[in-house]
């Protein structure tokens, strides 16, 4: 205890380590949860390793994709830090300007602004070859945003509330389904319904909202409100400059290549099929595959492990928040992960439909990385200051 | 987060992310642990490709190791397929004007499914010297061409006629590109589409022996189809040298002894038709009666093999197809189907001395008693036999009259009518009337002669291996009325004296093979056991007949079986066989005229056959009798000339020069025919 350090509050007094230190954390270091920082920091070294053993030979310089992904990871941890400087509570009273700024990044991306690569129009393209998906950080915004209005009307989930939740989801998944991308309006659904759910929505609402979403989803497969190629890129990743991959030979190789791996896998950098380039986009949205036969059934099931720790650990920080805000923010980030992991992994495995939906912290983007890092920053802030 | 509410929902919630990562958790396991040996093959699949070279294919070689077949090097022109556009175009123009080719041929085999796209593809085997030094010299003509040498089938031994054919081509069969049919049965085995396969023969019978293990290179490639690396090397193995049973020499004198025979018969007149005899075509097998061993196997007209080892251009293989040429391909020893004519009666005469039908008594001509050997009968040069005034008249040929003949001078001087006799008597005895007539139970009395033939090993196949067997036929009522159903003629449904007549002298619907022939009578002459015959006698280690031959495995002789043969009736039948070769008036006599007696047994024969000039056969026993005491080879020689005319003054001709090989003469005097006289 040191003497003469400023009191910064009443309830500081009940940390369980005495006076606090300071710290450019913002937060007590010994507050942290330190077991899911360190499933973090092992899930994402792994995704640097098995990023490079999956592009090593796709381009010149077998760090390319690397060296990419390295400097989204520090841009991610630095956006983590600053998020847990701020007290999660304050992001409450900006809820409106993050919804706002959902809404502009989403309508900019498809006006002239945006750029399109196979068959979206998802990115803003900067100078130097730096491309962010804006609709990777509109996640977190969004969440913020979501939180933000439940918070305020806790205790009156009545119809009309629900109805009004909805309708402020709908704008965005409107929005990203124009330019199109099916996946992340899955997530933005989850997030939805998660957050529903835990608000307090009853169960008969949440049906009704699952049976409409899946109606809106059929529709949009076969009315004919897109074209048959944009559903065919809805529904399958297409490797670039080979049309003829389908989506279900891409499954039938993902499904091979991580049943090739057995119990020990191939060996790191062994893999052949992950050596030879024989799953389209390994390093993105398949990059479980290489996992599964570099690593085998040890690695593959490790990592599933370590992914449980998180959710483990962020379902828990929803528990343990002092305030309801707290538990709908992890509530919100626990479902939008749950929903990623499962229908990732899922789909390597082909017991999910292949859509592009990337896999938290592992697959190569740095936009997705660094959106995921700002949510996990969101639940550390909650845990962080759980007593405070 | 305060109220129950709320957790009740977290913890739902959470149960719910439970239960998804355990189906993720169970999923990989399955994949991985439970079913990961398929996935794993799956995706070796998927990235090597296998290049076989083929093993050098093993030779053959004859009884006494000479060689029948080898292998040679040519130079072969091949060109990679790996070229830009503008590299094909200029290798494909300058190719065209060296190899004589048009570019689109050149161009069609270059895209070719048939060659793996990681392999030269061949365009000229056996390219010339100044083809190879010209491409050599130019590389900047001939981007990607390189030459390269093959093995391609050689054979050292030739006949002396035409083109030099090799000897032994129906024997041998030849080596070709495997064809579509082939590749279905034999993609298992791991052929692949350009593959040479053996096809006929010995070639095909021992391919899987000849040809060995193909050179396996292993070659990784990416998802692109871009070679990576050479993941593993298989070694070749040699394919196995394969010794035959058939003496070389003996071979190559008897198809060139048939084809000088034809030649010579084709000189002579056919009296009936007033035509020269046309010969279109023939058979000499050579067995050894003792063991089964195939001597010699021979069929005219031959084909000259060594046209198929680069490729045999399309006319000719045509020519070989077609009707008009006497079908070279045709195997004649084992596929050819002919009438055996007189060379049937020493089984009809068995069958008289087996089941002794009544015979007048020559002492009281109005008495019966059993057929034996004491039986003699008067040869007027016909016989007539039914009601009278609607009598039916079988005659001899040429209508010579024999006088008296017993059984030995019935076989010496090949007497139809007294065998005709024999078939007559059979009736007569068993076959009368109804239900005998109608019966067609093959164990009926009246059968006896097809119990016989069938005793022996007619109708049905010997069982050689080699392609395309025949199985022959010897007629009865089943298969009379099988040719006549529906017919309203009462006549054609029974079993009439006049069929079984005809079946005593091999005529009417009677059919066997050369093959089955000779091994009728090496049952005949070893006491009874039906040998399969035996192509080869030993597999050796590949390239080693070149030195010292390492046997790998000795074939044993083929299943045998024995026959119950009745030796004493046998032997009644061998001094009329002895006769026909060595008396002065045998049908033989002629071709054997400084034979001393006791050395050769045989019978001539002269088939005669709907719309055909006759066949002439002969079949030859040499020695007639081996004492099991002191085993030796036996020899059986079958020679059958088609459209050649008479027995005694073609076929055995050639079967005297073949004996003198087989008694070792290597150079025998040149086949003597003797212009159609009698059978």
């Amino acid at each position: 205890m040191t003497i003469g350090s400023p009191a910064r509050g009443l309830n500081r007094a009940r940390s369980r380590w005495g006076t606090p230190t300071q710290s450019r954390l913002g937060v007590d270091w010994r507050e942290l949860d330190w077991i899911m920082l360190g499933a973090v920091g092992i899930i994402c070294t792994l995704g640097l390793v098995m990023v490079y053993s999956a592009t090593r030979n796709l381009t010149a310089d077998p760090y390319y994709f690397v060296k990419r992904q390295g400097i989204s990871m520090v841009i991610g941890v630095s956006a983590f830090l600053v998020i847990l400087r701020i007290d999660y509570r304050k992001f409450r009273d900006y809820s409106l300007l993050a919804y706002i700024m959902v809404i502009v990044l989403l309508f900019g991306v498809i006006t002239p602004f945006g750029s399109s690569a196979k068959g979206a129009q998802a990115w803003y393209a900067f100078p130097g070859g730096f491309q962010f998906q804006p609709s990777e950080i509109a996640k977190f915004l969004l969440i913020v945003a979501l939180c933000g209005y439940v918070n305020e009307h806790r205790g009156d989930i009545d119809p009309w509330r629900v109805t009004m939740i909805v309708s402020l989801a709908i704008v965005p998944i409107a929005l990203v389904q124009l330019q199109p991308d099916l996946g992340t309006n899955m997530v933005f659904a989850t997030i939805l319904v998660g957050l529903l759910a835990v608000a307090g929505a009853k169960g008969r609402y949440l049906i009704v909202l699952l049976l409409l979403a899946a109606t809106g989803i059929y529709a949009v497969m076969t009315l004919g409100l897109l074209k048959q190629y944009q559903i065919d890129r809805l529904t399958s990743v297409i490797s670039p400059g080979n049309a003829t991959q389908t989506a279900k030979y891409n499954q039938d190789q993902s499904k091979k290549t991580i049943g090739s791996g057995g119990l020990t896998g191939a060996g790191l950098f062994q893999g052949p099929q992950t050596r030879l380039g024989y799953v389209p986009e390994q390093h993105t949205d398949f990059i479980y595959t290489a996992v599964g036969e570099e690593l085998g059934f040890v690695g593959a099931a490790s990592l599933l492990a370590l992914f449980a720790i998180v959710m483990w650990r962020t379902w828990r920080t929803a528990r343990l928040s002092r305030d309801y805000y707290g538990t709908l923010v992890c509530s919100a980030v626990f479902a939008m992960f749950a929903f990623q992991i499962f229908e990732n992994i899922g789909m390597t495995m082909g017991i999910m439909p292949v859509t592009g939906i990337p896999l938290p912290l592992m697959s190569y983007g740095g936009s997705s990385l660094i959106a995921t890092l700002a949510c996990l920053g969101l639940v550390a802030n909650v845990y962080a200051r759980r007593f405070t | 987060m305060t109220d129950a509410n709320s957790r009740l929902r977290l913890t739902v919630v959470g149960f719910v992310v439970f239960a998804l990562f355990s189906a993720l958790f169970a999923r990989l396991w399955f994949l991985q642990v439970g079913n990961s040996t398929s996935y794993a093959a799956e995706t070796a699949q998927n990235r090597i490709r296998t290049i076989r070279e083929p093993a050098i294919r093993g030779a053959i070689v004859d009884r006494n190791g000479k060689v029948m077949v080898q292998n040679t090097l040519v130079d072969t022109i091949t060109v990679n397929r790996n070229l830009t556009p503008e590299e094909r175009k200029v290798t494909v123009k300058n190719l065209s004007g060296v190899l004589q080719q048009s570019p689109e041929s050149i161009d069609a085999e270059l895209d070719s499914p048939k060659y793996s796209v990681y392999e030269p593809v061949p365009l000229a085997q056996n390219a010339t010297y100044e083809q190879l030094v010209y491409v050599r010299e130019h590389p900047e003509l001939f981007p990607g061409v390189s030459a390269e040498r093959r093995s391609i089938r050689e054979y050292p031994a030739r006949l002396g006629f035409d083109d030099n054919p090799p000897v032994g081509a129906h024997l041998l069969g030849y080596v070709g590109l495997i064809n579509k049919s082939e590749y279905k049965i034999q993609k298992r085995a791991g052929y692949s589409p350009n593959d040479y396969i053996g096809k006929q023969g010995i070639e095909q019978l021992f391919e899987s022996e000849l040809k060995g293990k193909p050179r396996e290179r292993k070659l990784e490639v990416d998802s692109r189809g871009r070679l990576v690396r050479e993941a593993e090397v298989v070694a070749p193995e040699a394919g196995r040298d394969i010794q035959l049973t058939v003496d070389l020499d003996v071979q190559k004198v008897a198809e060139e002894s048939l084809r000088d025979g034809m030649d010579q018969a084709r000189r002579y007149t056919d009296r009936i038709t007033g035509e020269k005899y046309r010969a279109s075509g023939g058979s000499v097998v050579v067995l050894d009666a003792q063991t089964g061993d195939v001597v010699a196997l021979a069929s005219a007209p031959t084909y000259n093999i060594s046209k198929f080892t680069t490729g045999i251009p399309t006319d000719e293989f045509n020519f070989l197809t077609d009707p008009a040429n006497g079908l070279p391909l045709t195997n004649r020893a084992v596929q050819g189907l002919y009438a055996p004519g007189s060379t049937f009666k020493p089984f009809t005469l068995y069958a008289a001395l087996h089941d002794k039908p009544l015979a007048p008594d020559p002492e009281d001509p109005t008495l019966d008693k059993p057929f034996d050997e004491s039986f003699s009968f008067y040869d007027k040069g016909f016989i007539k036999f039914g009601a009278a005034g609607n009598e039916e008249t079988f005659q001899n040929a040429g209508k010579q009259a024999n006088g008296i003949v017993d059984i030995n001078k019935a076989m010496t001087v090949s007497s139809d009518v007294f065998f005709y006799n024999i078939g007559l008597l059979y009736w007569r005895t068993w076959g009368r009337g109804e239900p005998a007539e109608s019966s067609t139970n093959l164990d009926d009395p009246q059968y006896g002669i097809q119990r016989a033939a069938k005793l022996f090993g007619f109708s049905r196949p010997t069982g050689i291996g080699l392609p395309g067997e025949a199985r022959g036929r010897i007629p009865d009522l089943t298969f009379k009325r099988a040719v006549n159903a529906g017919n309203p003629d009462g006549s054609t449904q029974i079993w009439l004296p006049g069929d079984g007549m005809n079946l005593a002298v091999g005529q009417g619907d009677v059919l066997v093979t050369p093959l089955q022939l000779a091994t009728a009578y090496a049952t005949f002459a070893n006491g009874g056991t039906i040998h399969q015959p035996r192509l080869a006698k030993a597999i050796l280690e590949g390239g080693s007949t070149l030195g010292q031959p390492q046997v790998v495995r000795e074939l044993p002789e083929q299943p045998a079986k024995k026959v119950a043969i009745d030796q004493t009736i046998v032997d009644k039948i061998i001094p009329g066989l002895e006769g026909a070769v060595c008396s002065d008036d045998g049908t033989a006599h002629g071709a054997f005229r400084d034979y001393p007696c006791g050395v050769v047994m045989g019978k001539t024969g002269t088939a005669e056959v709907p719309n055909k000039q006759d066949t002439a056969l002969f079949v030859g026993v040499t020695p007639p009798r081996v004492d099991p005491a002191n085993p030796q080879p036996q020899y059986v020689v079958v020679v059958v000339v088609e459209e050649g005319g008479f027995g005694g003054s073609v076929a055995a001709p050639i079967a005297r020069r073949v004996i003198d090989a087989l008694r070792g003469d290597p150079n025998p005097p040149p086949v003597r025919t003797n212009p159609p006289s009698v059978d």
